[in-house]
């Protein structure tokens, strides 16, 4: 589908038959110019809401996807960074393995004290 | 879910932010309505729109479609425009905002205009009028129809017997023309009088 603004004009009105519908989205995620056209006809419809429209709504729209691939990027960025430090590289598995080791100790310890109260009973045998 | 976003909702659960910038462009305006009536700053308002957005986008995996995508903005839109007032201490309009006919939005909200929201509605719609009045006769009346009367295409038609293919023309070449005859106002005097 080439460039019809008309059919954003009738998008933005939903009142496109659900294929027609479908081939515009299609075209607007790849049209830059189109979308362009979506926000400023946006604009127009808006106004009659009123009391007030967004001056300039493509660069409301880009502030608005900024804040929002930017906290994505910024969050992956940040787990990224915490994934990459050394401490989380090596820190992580030797964690895991002294958890592995303590859990196994204190699943021990019981046969140790059990052991030991043996044998602490075995010295007071003794005595 | 209501039809007509559910492909670009979808889309952007999935990561799509393209599809979730087209949802933008299409109700960023609408959401910015909302709040201008109650929140005269417009640096607040486009704050507040941002915010709207930013929290929907966080939360759209919890949206479940159980009403149109729009209403669900408008919701976080109203809870953000009463979360700010409370914040900075203003209370919220004795007239509560609450959801009612979102696809009629401009009746119910007008009542809780402030009367700065109440001035700069007269000079835009002042604005439009100068606009809509340099309109031929046949994309003057499709414009009135659809925008202030809400009716469907198909309504229109009947209404000017004519083809729907011609309601949807006029209406698009009038919202262009429109448009660049409020360039100046939009771009230049816009609040002005504020």
């Amino acid at each position: 589908m080439s460039c019809n603004p008309e059919l954003v004009s009738a998008f933005l009105d939903g009142e496109l038959d659900e294929v027609i519908r479908d081939a515009v989205i299609s075209h607007l995620m790849r049209c830059e110019t189109c979308c362009q056209v979506l926000g400023k006809l946006s604009q127009v419809r808006d106004a009659f809401l009123g009391p007030w429209v967004l001056p300039d709504p493509d660069a409301f729209t880009s502030l608005v996807m900024t804040a929002i691939t930017g906290s994505r990027g910024e969050a992956s960025s940040r787990r990224d960074t915490l994934l990459s430090h050394p401490l989380v590289r090596f820190g992580a598995p030797a964690a895991l393995a002294a958890a592995a080791v303590s859990g196994w100790m204190q699943h021990a310890q019981p046969v140790q004290d059990a052991q030991g109260g043996a044998s602490a009973n075995s010295v007071s045998d003794h005595r | 879910m209501t039809e007509l976003d559910v492909d670009l909702v979808e889309r952007a659960k999935g990561g799509n932010t393209k599809a979730f910038e087209i949802l933008v462009r299409k109700y960023q305006g609408r959401v910015a309505a909302v709040i201008s009536r109650t929140v005269s700053d417009h640096d607040r308002v486009q704050d507040l729109t941002q915010e709207t957005f930013l929290k929907a986008y966080r939360a759209l995996n919890g949206f479940r479609g159980d009403s149109a995508f729009f209403t669900w903005l408008y919701r976080i839109a109203i809870n953000t425009a009463k979360n700010y007032l409370i914040s900075s201490g203003r209370g919220i309009p004795d007239n509560d905002l609450e959801l009612g006919e979102v696809d009629q939005v401009a009746p119910e909200l007008r009542e809780t205009d402030t009367p700065e929201a109440s001035l700069l509605r007269g000079e835009l719609m002042e604005n439009l009028r100068l606009s809509i009045a340099k309109l031929t006769p046949a994309m003057r009346e499709a414009i009135m129809l659809r925008e202030l009367q809400g009716m469907s295409y198909e309504e229109i038609a009947e209404r000017m017997a004519c083809p729907i293919g011609t309601v949807r023309s006029r209406i698009f070449r009038g919202r262009q023309e429109i448009a660049d005859i409020m360039k100046n106002y939009i771009h230049h005097g816009i609040g002005k009088s504020i």
